[in-house]
């Protein structure tokens, strides 16, 4: 089984439950381990045999990813395997954290709502070269003509291609899904899809808590929410990032430290993908 | 009893002994500068300590059969670090006059984190939002045993109310009064007269510099202020040394 037919099952199970969410087709990652200066180089030498001159350009220099695919050297297949086994067990938690979560906000009283950061459906097959888009074939085969030209030779590297699994999310708003029915569909995607040696894990990396008002608090008091939530509930939550939302909406002299309108408290160094 | 229940016992305590202490509020928008990595992970390892039935989720801090001795906070006692807040301002404050230093310090306050042996829910442990700091309300001396009898007094009723609790007390940010750059060798003697004088492991664990690139970080000797607080390993680390 394909990644694609496995994304059709996931949506149309979506569908069929009624989550309000739209599925993401997902990433083609590309993972290079080896000695570090080797492993950087012979990633840099892919992603330019693979996309280009100009794509390896931005990455470098502008940080920037044009497209559906990630790239490291800096985490291994294993460390990244581990780390969605690790967060699937978080995961598990999800609903009673949101309760704490809750909790501390009624607590102080603040006028916050919350939403899910990031939910993802993982794929792990049992035999990954069956588990493929044709895009992964295409950078598997190019990879083997590298190492065929004897390009990987100087140090041992080892490569390899997998699929990002997919990603739940909410076009035109903060993801505000009933987590219990999200946990009902991978269920369901895992028993249609054993068969085919493919297992599933449900990883959740966080939540976004959102002003219900235009209101002066400073980001501070999220900071404190994740600081609380990480010490009782042992998840290392941070807040990653506050936003003032889109530009139209802001207001002349708003600072984003006191006039933010979204920060996302996020378990983010336990998320695997790059 | 809720971490803000265990703040308010504290104040009565104080105030039935009639000790000129104020505890004030921490508001996190007052929070120090840098993270508090430090007593971050001395309050998990205080939790991990109390999960002595795996009721909550905890991992335990560092690594290796060695953590076990050296990083293990005292979970035990609520209010030692309330005790040895004194001494070591008061130490500071001496060295600091004695050594001629003209540098000032700001007291970054406690941590209170709590767990409640008859919580039955799933998330037992709490703390409290924020934070406090104590204030002496006047230049009067408190003595030792003053401040030992409100610790005594404090923990027993906890142990009555079957309360867990741990106040953790977040270190020190010291800065040159007059000039603009502190010599990060004051700052390191400092720490190791209050290991020796008091048997406190006081550590530097993060510094403010200038320093625009990480070469001129390497080299530097200064800084602009430093954060000074309880190490997460409870004794010093004292590597063997070997005669060359």
């Amino acid at each position: 089984m394909r990644p694609y037919e496995v994304y059709e099952i996931l949506k149309s199970i979506v569908q069929e439950l009624g989550i309000p969410v739209d599925v993401g087709s997902g990433n083609t990652l590309l993972i290079v381990e080896g000695e570090e200066r080797a492993a950087k180089q012979c990633k840099e030498n892919i992603l330019e045999r693979w996309q280009g001159e100009r794509t390896l350009d931005n990455y470098l220099n502008k940080n920037r990813i044009d497209g559906p695919w990630r790239i490291t050297h800096r985490s291994t297949l294993s460390e990244i395997n581990k780390k969605i086994e690790k967060l699937a067990i978080v995961t598990t938690r999800v609903l009673e954290v949101k309760e704490v979560l809750q909790a501390l906000i009624t607590e102080r009283e603040l006028p916050f709502k919350i939403y899910y950061a990031q939910i993802n459906v993982a794929i792990l097959p049992e035999k990954p070269s069956d588990y493929q888009t044709d895009e992964m074939i295409e950078l598997n085969t190019l990879i083997q003509e590298m190492q065929q030209d004897g390009r990987f030779e100087e140090k041992k590297i080892d490569v390899y291609v997998r699929h990002s699994g997919f990603e739940l999310y909410q076009e035109e708003d903060f993801l505000d899904v009933d987590f219990a029915l999200v946990k009902s569909a991978t269920q369901r995607l895992q028993s249609e899809i054993e068969k085919y040696g493919l297992q599933v894990r449900l990883l959740h990396n966080g939540f976004v808590i959102v002003k219900d008002r235009e209101i002066e608090i400073h980001v501070s008091e999220a900071q404190e929410l994740a600081y609380r939530l990480m010490v009782m509930t042992g998840i290392n939550y941070r807040v990653l990032s506050h936003g003032m939302g889109e530009n139209k909406d802001v207001k002349p002299g708003w600072k984003t430290e006191i006039n933010w309108l979204d920060a996302s408290l996020c378990n983010d160094r336990a998320y695997p993908y790059i | 009893m809720t971490p803000n229940e265990v703040k308010e016992l504290l104040k009565s305590v104080i105030a039935e002994q009639k000790i000129p202490i104020n505890i004030v509020d921490i508001l996190p928008t007052e929070k120090s500068d840098g993270k508090d990595l430090t007593t971050e992970t001395r309050i998990k390892d205080v939790i991990h300590q109390w999960n002595t039935d795996g009721k909550i989720h905890t991992q335990p801090p560092g690594e290796g059969s060695i953590m076990n001795f050296y990083t293990k906070t005292d979970a035990q006692s609520a209010a030692d670090e309330f005790l040895g807040f004194f001494k070591v301002e008061a130490f500071i404050e001496s060295v600091i006059a004695d050594k001629q230093m003209a540098i000032r310090h700001t007291d970054y306050g406690f941590r209170l984190v709590t767990l409640h042996e008859e919580d039955t829910s799933r998330y037992p442990v709490k703390i409290l939002h924020g934070g406090f700091r104590v204030e002496k309300t006047t230049e009067e001396k408190i003595e030792t045993s003053q401040l030992e009898g409100i610790a005594n007094r404090f923990e027993t009723i906890l142990k009555e109310k079957r309360t867990k609790a741990k106040l953790f007390h977040r270190g020190f940010k010291l800065e040159k009064e007059s000039e603009p750059t502190l010599p990060l060798e004051q700052v390191k003697q400092i720490t190791k007269l209050i290991d020796e004088t008091l048997n406190i492991n006081y550590v530097m664990d993060s510094y403010n510099m200038t320093a625009k690139s990480k070469d001129e970080a390497l080299n530097m000797r200064d800084c602009i202020s430093a954060n000074i607080r309880i190490s997460t390993w409870r004794y010093k680390h004292r590597h063997w040394s070997f005669p060359t």
